[in-house]
């Protein structure tokens, strides 16, 4: 059994689409090759931002994605795909498949007659790319940066100005200075798109995406079909693709920011002054998000409590 | 998976194409007639819908066309090249080969500004093409230069073709754009050396003007051809330098040639709503005219491409593929020879995504840089191969416009033989830049 | 002649009432354009002063919602476009403005080219874009029923944007029903493509929506 599987990413991307790789590979072998996935790149049977519709409609069976990309639509994936100042992988990959959080996320799901698989989990991004020193919060007014989400509304109420520019010009934007920052990806994708060369500071920490979730979306009809068996074998391989994800994502990340160095980039840490304003104007932005869904409420409160509880945990087990 | 389907699929095209019936529509038709032969589910058709709405009507690159398409006609209805002829022309005067410049520095400052080729051809032929006959020119060299200068606008910037380059080839539209001005210079100059050489060896081909009894003094005639100038260069250098250096988005870039054509079109006197008005219905339909057929062709591509057909293709390109300059080299043959039959907004919305997959991952070791250079290189040589598919018959739009304008006494003919020559030149051109990849990765780089 | 084919001519009238009636809408949209240059400029402008929010008021009103930020001035120009395109298909047709290749059928009959419009029209046209018309309207009934908006903060109703693709399918099939109305005829009675070809030339307006290639091509 083939499944049709559309891609948010090229089939080639450097982690984001080795993971949908890594978990097909996974279903292969759990399966005995009774159910397979075969991969299309971004745009290849849909644009990117047309796969939630596409296989809530039914007309391709499964998809992959960057939750995030959905969060016009289904306001609680903001919050698995980036939520500032939120969780570390670990805490939100705990609470995504032991506290719950995949069972209320997938209540929203259902309203599209999909199947939520939580399937990847994507290291803390660096804040982004600057062409100017960030010092103090004043710095961040009147300041042109590429940024979506949750974090975009942050930033506007810190009196930024947000702008979405799609990926493909996201380069050039920086490089002539249309606007002054930028936040893309992982310090490896940012390198093979050449950011280094269009800005000179490299600012973390990603507050505005601490963790966040790649998930598979499987429409009800197809998941449905499968036997209780496969259901469960293809939960497994999506768990053991988490696992993987978390496992891998940071080695090769070290090395690219040391190689961006070398080439001259200037990796700094946002002052504390902002990352406070920042941590305000995110408070106040989640509070009306979670004022306006259900959902969205029910999975902030829940994962609030888990990350109490393993900050205290993690506070008992300190060592030094 | 077998060829036949998509071979089929390629084959009722090719048929259906010259039928004569509108292409856009049979793109479209054929992605369902071919859903039904390939026993594709009918459900597959919904993603028709995503893509439609996904790659056309959300494409903000796109959107950079009708804006584009509006301020070459705003441009032209300002008549900001009438009086330049004439003035160029004194420049000249007295000097075999004279005309013939002047007409090729009209067509540059054409190409700068609308990019519309039919209105450069149409307002050359009825305003340059009497003149230089009435001057005694052969007939055949002034046809040539005419269709050569008048056609450079679609190659060099701003061009919509090359917004729709961006898009398919995932370049930056901006790069684009500066890569194609050597190349676009290169050409004019070609041009400028075919008229003078003819100058040189066969004067009695390209007869100086008559002086004038009384002549102009030089410095004010140049005062004059400034005048008609700088406010259309202005124009077109802050439209160019804002798009090239980031500073605008494609789409930006256009609103603001735009709205300074309508503040040209005003100031000239030549603003009125029934002007206004019509122009935007000429916008309206170029529009439909170009986007439907990404409409239909986007529809094509999904139902071929789950026939085989891209599989096919680059089965087929990996079994010719001894380099990846044979490959080039084979694409840039296929899409001279279709565009004898099809126009750039066929090629640029179907063939082109076909091969762009390839091209993104042909391997040229250390002769480029990065793979987008590579992009670039191949889609400049692509351009000039397209503009060169306005020039070759039997279906070349230049060619069509030049004869519904010409003098009576010009035959298709002597269109044909005139127009030979710079379809050398193009492929001269095509040649070096694929020879020297510098001539269009060097200026992206400083701009 | 004019006794002859009355059942015939108030077909062939029909089908151009339907085509002009279908082209009015990207007739009168050509000047959305004009708004696009204009929403564009203000976003150029906007840009350079570092404008964020726009404007803000106490009823919430479609598509904008209660707040029109520069995301929404943004994301307006591609809902301006995407109406002028769908807006511009049906209209195109009627003027008969579609790219073709009339390189070989230039040489056939009058009567010939209105067959293979009539047989492309039946065949490949109307299923197109009924279905994509069909297809199009769960695409905008989803998107409605989940109230789609946008994700940074721009316009909401995202909907009224996605209706504008079964919009401009409708059109195109009212001006394909109409086209092959009228081309119907003229396969029938070739005598009334003759006439109707007469009194388009003397009435310019109706010029404008003849047969493949009679209209002057209009390109780029
Ligand atoms: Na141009
Ligand atoms: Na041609």
């Amino acid at each position: 059994q083939k499944i049709d599987v559309a891609s948010t990413f090229p089939k080639d991307m450097l982690f984001l689409g080795d993971a949908l790789k890594q978990f097909a590979k996974n279903v292969n072998e759990v399966t005995d090759s009774k159910v397979q996935f075969e991969i299309h790149g971004a745009g290849d049977l849909v644009p990117p931002l047309e796969v939630l519709t596409a296989v809530s409609s039914g007309a391709v069976p499964a998809g992959y994605d960057w939750v995030g990309y959905w969060g016009g639509s289904i306001p609680v994936t903001n919050l698995i795909g980036a939520l500032p100042f939120g969780p570390p992988p670990e805490v939100l990959a705990e609470w995504m498949w032991e506290g719950g959080g995949k069972e209320i996320v997938q209540k929203a799901y259902d309203k599209y007659n999909l199947q939520f698989l939580p399937c990847a989990s994507v290291p803390p991004e660096p804040a982004g790319w600057f062409r100017k020193e960030i010092n103090s919060p004043e710095d961040l007014k009147g300041l042109r940066m590429r940024i979506g989400g949750l974090a975009g509304h942050a930033l506007n109420k810190a009196g930024a100005t947000t702008q979405m520019i799609p990926g493909g010009e996201v380069f050039v934007s920086l490089d002539r200075g249309r606007i002054d920052a930028a936040e893309f990806s992982l310090p490896s994708i940012d390198e093979s798109i050449q950011l280094q060369k269009a800005a000179q500071f490299y600012y973390f920490p990603g507050w505005h995406q601490p963790s966040s979730i790649l998930s598979v979306m499987i429409n009800k009809k197809t998941w449905d079909g499968f036997s209780k068996l496969q259901q469960n074998q293809i939960m497994a391989a999506c768990r053991s693709t988490m696992l993987w994800t978390l496992t891998n994502g940071v080695q090769s990340q070290m090395d690219a920011v040391q190689r961006l160095e070398a080439q001259g980039t200037q990796v700094r840490r946002l002052p504390d002054s902002v990352l406070d304003v920042l941590r305000k104007a995110t408070d106040d932005v989640v509070q009306e998000e979670a004022g306006k869904d259900a959902v969205f409420k029910e999975a902030y409160d829940s994962l609030q409590a888990h990350m109490q509880r393993a900050k205290r945990w993690q506070e008992l087990q300190q060592l030094n | 998976m077998s060829y036949l389907l998509p071979s089929l699929m390629l084959l009722a095209l090719l048929v259906g194409i010259f039928s004569g019936y509108p292409v856009a529509f049979l793109l479209g038709g054929l992605s369902i007639v071919f859903m039904f032969v390939g026993d594709v589910p009918l459900a597959s058709f919904s993603l028709v819908t995503n893509r439609v709405f996904g790659s056309v009507l959300e494409n903000w690159i796109l959107a950079a066309i009708p804006l584009f398409v509006f301020m070459g006609i705003m441009l032209d209805k300002s008549k900001i090249a009438d009086n330049l002829l004439y003035e160029l022309e004194n420049l000249f005067r007295g000097k075999p080969g004279g005309l013939g410049l002047a007409v090729i520095g009209i067509g540059i400052v054409m190409a700068a500004s609308t990019g519309i080729v039919g209105a450069s051809v149409v307002l050359m032929g009825t305003l340059a093409l009497p003149m230089m006959l009435a001057r005694g020119y052969s007939k055949t060299l002034a046809i040539g230069i005419i269709l050569g200068s008048g056609t450079l606008g679609i190659l060099v910037p701003p061009s919509i073709m090359l917004v729709v380059f961006g898009d398919v080839m995932q370049v930056p539209v901006g790069d684009l754009f500066a890569a194609t001005i050597i190349p676009g210079v290169m050409l004019a100059l070609f041009y400028i050396l075919y008229v003078l050489y003819h100058a040189v060896f066969a004067p009695h081909k390209v007869p100086p003007s008559p002086v004038s009894a009384n002549p102009q003094p030089l410095g004010r005639i140049l005062l004059r051809v400034l005048r008609d100038l700088v406010v259309p260069a202005l124009l077109m250098l802050s439209v160019l330098a804002s798009i090239v250096a980031g500073i605008a988005t494609p789409t930006e870039g256009a609103a603001i040639g735009a709205g300074g054509a309508l503040i040209l079109a005003l100031c000239k006197r030549k603003l009125s709503v029934a002007v206004l008005n019509d122009s935007l219905q000429s916008t309206m339909k170029t529009t439909g005219m170009i986007l439907f057929l990404a409409v239909g062709a986007t529809a094509y591509s999904l139902i071929f491409k789950r026939l085989g057909g891209q599989t096919m293709i680059e089965d087929a390109v990996a079994a010719f593929g001894l380099s990846p300059y044979v490959v080039v080299l084979g694409i840039m043959l296929l899409i001279f020879l279709l565009g004898f039959f099809l126009e750039w907004i066929e090629i640029s919305f179907l063939v082109l995504p076909l091969f762009a997959p390839i091209v993104a991952t042909l391997d040229f070791g250390d002769a480029f840089a990065s793979q987008t250079d590579v992009l670039l290189w191949f889609s400049v040589m692509v351009a000039v191969n397209l503009q060169t598919s306005f020039l070759t018959p039997p279906f070349g739009y230049a060619l069509f416009y030049l004869k519904g304008i010409a003098p009576p006494d010009v035959s298709t003919l002597d269109i044909y033989r005139g127009v030979m020559p710079i379809v050398g030149l193009q492929l001269l051109a095509v040649l070096a830049i694929a020879l020297f990849p510098a001539l269009a990765l060097w200026l992206p780089k400083f701009v | 002649m004019m006794r002859e084919h009355s059942g015939l001519r108030a077909m062939a009238n029909l089908g151009v009432a339907l085509m002009k009636l279908s082209a009015v809408p990207g007739r009168m949209g050509a000047w959305i354009i004009f708004a696009l240059v204009l929403v564009v400029l203000f976003a150029v402008v906007g840009a350079q002063m570092s404008w964020s929010q726009v404007a803000s008021w106490d009823t919430a009103i479609p598509l904008f919602g209660k707040h029109l930020s520069m995301t929404g001035v943004g994301e307006l120009q591609w809902h301006l476009f995407a109406l002028v395109v769908m807006l511009s298909g049906a209209y195109t047709m009627q003027q008969d403005q579609h790219i073709r290749v009339d390189v070989v059928s230039a040489a056939l009959s009058m009567r010939a080219r209105a067959g293979i419009d009539l047989v492309g029209d039946l065949l490949l046209l109307l299923p197109f874009f009924g279905l994509l018309f069909w297809f199009s309207l769960d695409f905008v009934a989803m998107s409605h029923r989940f109230a789609e908006q946008s994700n940074s903060g721009g316009l909401v109703d995202r909907y009224l944007v996605k209706s504008v693709l079964p919009l401009g399918c409708a059109l195109l099939v009212v001006c394909g029903v109409g086209r092959v109305l009228r081309n119907a005829a003229f396969v029938l009675a070739p005598a009334l493509q003759q006439e109707f070809l007469q009194r388009a030339m003397h009435d310019k307006a109706a010029a404008e929506s003849l047969p493949a290639g009679a209209a002057e091509k209009e390109s780029v």
